[in-house]
């Protein structure tokens, strides 16, 4: 199977996880008191952020894969501990309580607890998860009759928890909507579930709309051990969605039903309250989607409830502690915000919004809400409920928005693109999506930086340097500037204002190499005629009092190139190919020469770099020297054998800059600039001076020139590196060096500074002959997202968008948008008030759409024109078509109503790119799938392909061929000659072709399997990939035998029928499971000149890559790693001692689930050899040993397959 | 006639444990039913397939995985008139 000739094999990474989350928990996790974590849980992902309480950001500190699907979430906490374990349940049919590490900081399963099969079934317990508020017991629902109560027990030997074995709770022919835990305080756990009977239902005839639901409770009887299942005295309306428990002093629970909310007090008396609902004034109903219950003080809380259009509903409770009763309960319009999944409160007074379908927002309160016109109080019979008040949403009066965390789902088109301009000849790859409901947004590869100052400056310099003048001062006192074309030098002073100073004592008729801070409070310059150094006295005020000026200069004609010093060495290069070695007297901060030269033996110096940035030591020991015979040199330091060449390493191209810096007291790298346009970043051997460990990366046509950083919150130093384009390189969390282009900056130099004014560590670069100073990191975004790995940039658009076209000239877009059960408020002018729908939605209306093609223009990032689709008509599909001449978009559409219609739309692209519309054409079936053909138009509608021309008044039809196995299809692709690719909803993807001679299109390869695809790209003229909707990703390939055939030869064209299809079957090369469904495809990667690959994205807004793997050697090493790794990542919990070393988060078998559907076919997961990184050093060694390499080699091997196509 | 009926008792016992149990006698509609409550609950179940849906009818996740499972009741009864959105772009 390996060496199958026409085998492709494929090595998979996720770029982004999925950002559309379903449920957010806020708790103490770490077990501080007072720090609260927000847990956020996708389909297959934990992640784990910290409020930040000064501002009111979310710091994410973990994002976590589980390899598993995750279903539901929940937290507990054992009575006297203050830390919140977190319980999850998966499709591994395992139940699982995570508690986060807190030397590692990442979760470690202490108790996973088998009880079913693996996989989402509608019996498998899992759907449901709901702990007992007191910690007591965890009730775990199926969909269908089955549950499972666990007690749960405080482990007396290890003092941790641990789950009885399950009581299970079985009720025939039950489906179970909704279910929560009740606050009984210290009486028997019991949970409230919203319940249908189906089997009530066999011979009666249901109506989801009008037939009651039945509410149970499920009470643990603890004494018995033993769940009783009571149902509720009286039946709850059909129109009850959700359900949330008060607090233990009030008891009982709400049930939120449309209109009105009814208070239960439990499954005794069953006596009940009713409080009718505040309407908003143009719907019926305020169905509540998600609620939360914030207790203030000890009996003092509120319910916030989410209503389906996104207001929030605050309930309050009066209750009489006296008479233990309550008074009565009100409901309040609070305030409107976007539609969410689940919504949290912090203690320090914030809201946290898990929005469905767009970015997340962080709110803080500003005000609690009293009783207004909107409020509503119970009543205690039903008849009793007055008529509807309705009220207007108005704008946040409550809360203020603080932060956002970017979203991307739902995503559901993009498009990989080349961001080639005129001013930058250096192109970046951009993933433009349209995603988030309603925007079109744009993910780069970078980081961006916002700019603070910018001013021109009188010289143009080509080097910048910032310097102290004084041991351990925080601000920068010189700003110097020098320029190697004049040889000139500029001193500028930073104080309240920027100026020139004359009295620095530096040399200013030279070129300056180095600018550093020696000693105690002196300044060592470095320039191509000498060293000076400046020797300060200070007054008690810390002003310059006096100067003391030593020079030392090179021999008469001899230059000095090179130069790197730190506070207590210097190292200068000559042109005469020394290599002199300075060292700082600590009495006077006088520079004392090392007696011996060295003498490189052949070329020249170019770029030499002792160690800065140091944190423990004060010393380097190391030198390194690039040499013009393209290789470096370690030369030791250290005083026994000063100046000794410890190592040698040749290059692939000379070397332009040089940086020693170290990343914690056993780290250090060497960080090469080479002439070529590679960064190299080499790893030395703190004692031996070895190097080992060589990562590359290509950074632009430029040489590299490298300057070291200092970043907020980051110990080590970071690096800028300069070629075509500003790099920013740092050292993540995991020690791991990112490297990232900045986006918005042009500077060709620049340096750190640091300045009190500014507050935080900043950047001072130079561009011509301007000046800019910046900080890292978007401005309204809070500085440096240390986790995020894309900018994004946003056009706000009207609907949900769905298709997206580029065209082919400029940056120029064209966005298809339908939203169903809405009344769009832009038919009758187009002078609505966009703002408003933006924050409280369309007017909803059942079966009603509104639908525009939107013409955006992403250069200025501005919308040219909308086209509305009036008459309850929706937009499906559209493609470009020349028709002979000029450029025309074909849309076609669908009118919705009593009896459908179908049309096509043709427009008339003009030059300044805006739509006009020529004529609309009609046809008997919805057309699903448009693309052009030559000059004309391949249309499908229904089950048949049609062609069709431009005419006068309307498209004219010229062919039109049925075709039995085609059922929905979405998408049609030309491929060349005649040839097309068809995706069908129902039957895959078929190949068609076109027979000019009969005018007739013939079906010639089918699948092999029928499979509901939702996105396609072709890899060559014979292999497609595509996605189906169930999250599978497959390629597919033309046999050998019917690729020969397609090619001018008739025998396909009269194939006899096979299997209801053509004769010929694709042969399957890849398949593999990705937990979201697939929106697009595109073949590419995303750093230039990288390996071509797959990208794709899915509707969670995951964002993967898939790269071809080239040689059989690579593939058996990575087949080999994978199952090593499996090996480890699959042991039981039992047999795991360290929880460091517990990476499967929930007990799902990773075969299982990258086979979820179909078995994994010839692709490697990368995700999960990337967990190697979590490992801890010992497997590392066996793990690496068993592939006959050390860690370092393996970290190594995951590292450059990454780069090839990513980063 | 002895072994008919512990074979049936039997098949009556392991299908009050797996529902979607069928023999011979099993009819088309009862075979049906049970297949299209797995469909709803799968659909139901996984978060990925909600939201294309949801996303696609314009509904909150929530109430579409509550109106699945409402049709797990009786998923064979027809349908009034189709409501827009049924099918995705």
């Amino acid at each position: 199977m390996l060496h199958h000739p026409d085998s492709l094999w494929l090595y998979h990474l996720t770029l982004r996880l999925p950002s559309n989350s379903f449920a957010s928990i806020v708790g103490n996790f770490s077990g501080d008191k007072k720090v609260q974590e927000l847990v956020l849980a996708s389909n297959t992902t934990l992640e784990v952020y910290r409020l930040n309480t000064d501002t009111g950001k979310l710091d994410r500190f973990l994002c976590q894969r589980a390899f598993a699907l995750i279903q539901r979430i929940d937290k507990i906490r054992l009575v006297g501990t203050t830390k919140d374990l977190l319980v999850v349940t998966a499709d591994s049919g395992i139940l699982t309580v995570l508690q986060l590490e807190p030397t590692s900081m990442r979760f470690v399963p202490i108790v996973q607890e088998p009880h079913s099969k693996n996989a989402l079934r509608r019996l498998t317990p899992g759907e449901y998860l709901c702990v007992e508020p007191r910690g007591r017991a965890i009730l775990v629902g199926a969909i269908e009759r089955d549950g499972l109560a666990y007690k749960v027990q405080m482990d007396d030997s290890k003092g941790s928890l641990a789950l009885s074995s399950p009581l299970t709770v079985s009720t025939k022919g039950i489906l179970t909507l909704s279910l929560c835990s009740l606050d009984t305080g210290f009486e028997n756990p019991m949970w409230a579930a919203i319940e249908i009977d189906h089997l009530a239902y066999e011979n009666r005839s249901y109506d989801a709309e009008s037939t009651p639901l039945q509410l149970a409770y499920y009470e643990f009887d603890q004494g018995l051990n033993h769940v009783v299942r009571r149902k509720s005295k009286h039946l709850i309306p059909s129109s009850a969605s959700s359900l949330v428990a008060m607090p233990g002093h009030v008891g009982g629970l709400v049930i939120c039903c449309g209109t009105y909310l009814i208070y239960e007090d439990g499954p005794v008396n069953s006596s009940r309250l009713y409080v009718p609902l505040p309407i908003r004034e143009d719907s019926e109903e305020s169905t509540i989607v998600c609620s939360l219950l914030h207790t203030l003080k000890k009996t003092d809380f509120f319910l916030l409830l989410q209503t389906s259009l996104g207001d929030l509903i605050k309930v309050t409770v009066d209750y009489d502690n006296e008479k233990d009763m309550i008074r009565s309960i009100s409901a309040t319009y609070f305030d409107t915000i976007p539609i969410c999944n689940s919504i949290n409160v912090f203690k320090a007074g914030y809201l946290f919004a898990n929005c469905s379908d767009r970015n997340k927002v962080m709110y803080q309160f500003e005000l609690l809400g009293e009783d207004n016109e909107t409020t509503q109080t119970s009543v205690a019979l039903k008849d009793e409920l007055p008529e509807k008040t309705k009220y207007q949403p108005k704008t946040l009066r409550h809360l203020a928005r603080i932060d956002e965390i970017e979203s991307l789902g739902p995503l559901t088109d993009s498009m990989l693109v080349e961001t080639l301009s005129k001013e930058s000849l250096d192109p970046l790859k951009r993933l433009v999506t349209t995603s988030s409901k309603s925007s079109l947004k744009t993910l780069d590869y970078g980081l961006s930086v916002s700019e603070l100052v910018s001013s021109p400056l009188p010289i143009n310099p080509t080097d910048i340097y910032t310097a102290k003048l004084l041991q351990g001062a925080i601000n920068d006192q010189y700003l110097v500037l020098s320029s190697s074309l004049s040889q000139k030098t500029m001193v500028l002073s930073i104080g309240e204002v920027v100026e020139e100073v004359s009295d620095s004592g530096l040399e200013i008729d030279q070129h300056t190499l180095m600018v550093q801070q020696i000693g105690t409070n002196s300044l060592v310059q470095i320039h191509t005629n000498g060293i000076r150094n400046i020797h300060h006295t200070f007054d008690e005020e810390l002003n310059v009092t006096g100067r003391k000026v030593t020079d030392w200069f090179p021999p008469a004609g001899i230059q000095v190139l090179q130069a790197s010093c730190n506070s207590e060495q210097v190292v200068v290069g000559l042109s005469n190919r020394e290599i002199v070695y300075f060292e700082i007297d600590k009495a006077d901060d006088q520079l004392l020469e090392y007696q011996e030269r060295f003498e490189v033996s052949e070329g020249s110096i170019t770029a030499i770099a002792i160690a800065t940035s140091l944190l423990n030591e004060r010393r380097s020991s190391f030198l390194v020297v690039g040499v013009s015979d393209e290789s470096i040199q370690v030369l030791s330091l250290q005083p026994h054998n000063c100046l000794e060449v410890l190592t040698l390493q040749a290059l692939s191209s000379n070397c332009r800059s040089l940086l020693l810096l170290p990343v914690d007291k056993d780290t250090l790298y060497v960080h090469i600039g080479m002439d070529n346009g590679i960064y190299v970043r080499v790893s030395i051997d703190p004692i031996s001076g070895k190097l080992s460990d060589s990562r590359l990366k290509y950074l632009g046509t430029k040489p590299v020139q490298l300057r070291s950083l200092s970043l907020p919150n980051m110990e080590s130093a970071a690096i800028l590196a300069f070629s075509s384009r500003p790099w920013l390189g740092y050292f993540n969390f995991d020690k791991n060096l990112k490297l990232f282009p900045l986006l918005n900056s042009k500077i060709s130099s620049g340096a750190s500074f640091y300045s009190e004014d500014i507050g935080v560590e900043s950047v001072v670069g130079i561009y011509n002959d301007n000046m800019s100073i910046f900080t890292i990191g978007k401005e309204d975004g809070g500085g440096l997202d240390y986790s995020s790995d894309f900018v994004t940039s946003e056009v706000k658009l009207r609907y949900t968008p769905r298709r997206l076209l580029k065209s082919t000239k400029k940056n120029i877009y064209y966005v298809l948008q339908a939203e169903p059960n809405i009344k769009s408020p832009f038919k009758d002018s187009e002078t609505a008030d966009e703002e408003q729908f933006e924050t409280f939605g369309y007017p909803r209306h059942a079966n009603s759409w509104a639908s525009c093609i939107q013409v955006v223009d992403h250069n200025q990032e501005e919308i040219l024109q909308t086209y509305e689709f009036l008459d309850n008509k929706y937009a499906v599909c559209m493609a470009f078509a020349k028709f002979g001449s000029g450029v025309h978009l074909v849309v076609s559409a669908t009118q919705c109503g009593t009896n459908q219609s179908y049309s096509m739309f043709t427009f008339k692209v003009d030059s300044d790119h805006k739509l006009q519309l020529l004529y609309e054409t009609k046809t008997d079936g919805p057309v699903t799938a448009l693309e052009e053909f030559e000059d004309k138009l391949v249309a499908v509608v229904g089950n048949s392909i049609r062609i069709y021309e431009k005419g006068m008044k309307h498209l004219l039809r010229k062919s039109s061929t049925t075709i039995e196995c085609l059922s929905r299809v979405n998408k049609i692709e030309h491929l060349e000659s005649g040839l097309f690719i068809v995706a069908d909803a129902s039957s895959s993807v078929i190949y068609v072709s076109y027979d000019a001679t009969t005018n007739h299109f013939v079906p010639i390869i089918s699948d092999t399997v029928s499979r509901a695809v939702t996105a396609f790209t072709t890899l060559d003229t014979r292999t497609v990939v595509a996605g189906d909707k169930f999250g599978n990703i497959f390629v597919n390939r033309v046999p050998q035998e019917a690729a020969s055939q397609i090619s001018n030869n008739v025998l396909t064209q009269f194939q006899d029928e096979y299997l209801n299809g053509p004769n010929y079957r694709l042969s399957k090369l890849c398949d593999f499971y990705i937990a979201d469904v697939p929106t697009s495809f595109h073949k590419g990667s995303f750093v230039v000149g990288g390996t071509e690959s797959l990208v794709y994205t899915g509707i969670q807004g995951t964002i993967g890559i898939m790269l071809p793997v080239g040689t059989y050697q690579e593939v058996e090493f990575l087949l080999n790693f994978e199952k090593a790794i499996r090996k480890f990542y699959e042991r039981e919990l039992d047999d795991i001692e360290k929880p460091s070393q517990r990476i499967n988060l929930v007990g799902r078998e990773h075969l299982k689930f990258r086979g979820y559907y179909n078995p994994v076919k010839n692709v490697i997961d990368g995700d999960l050899l990337e967990k190697y990184f979590e490992l801890d050093s010992g497997t590392k060694i066996k793990i690496g040993s068993e592939l006959g390499r050390v860690p370092r080699e393996v970290e190594r091997k995951l590292y450059d397959l990454r780069n090839r196509a990513a980063f | 006639m002895a072994d008919k009926v512990r074979e049936n008792q039997q098949y009556l016992r392991h299908k009050a444990k797996y529902i979607g149990l069928g023999n011979p006698e099993t009819t088309r509609e009862e075979f049906a039913t049970q297949i299209h409550r797995d469909t709803l609950a799968s659909i139901a179940m996984h978060k990925d397939i909600l939201m294309y849906n949801s996303t696609a009818t314009n509904t909150h996740p929530e109430l579409y995985r509550q109106s699945l499972i409402k049709k797990m009741v009786q998923p064979l009864k027809r349908e009034g008139p189709k409501t827009p959105g049924s099918e995705k772009s």
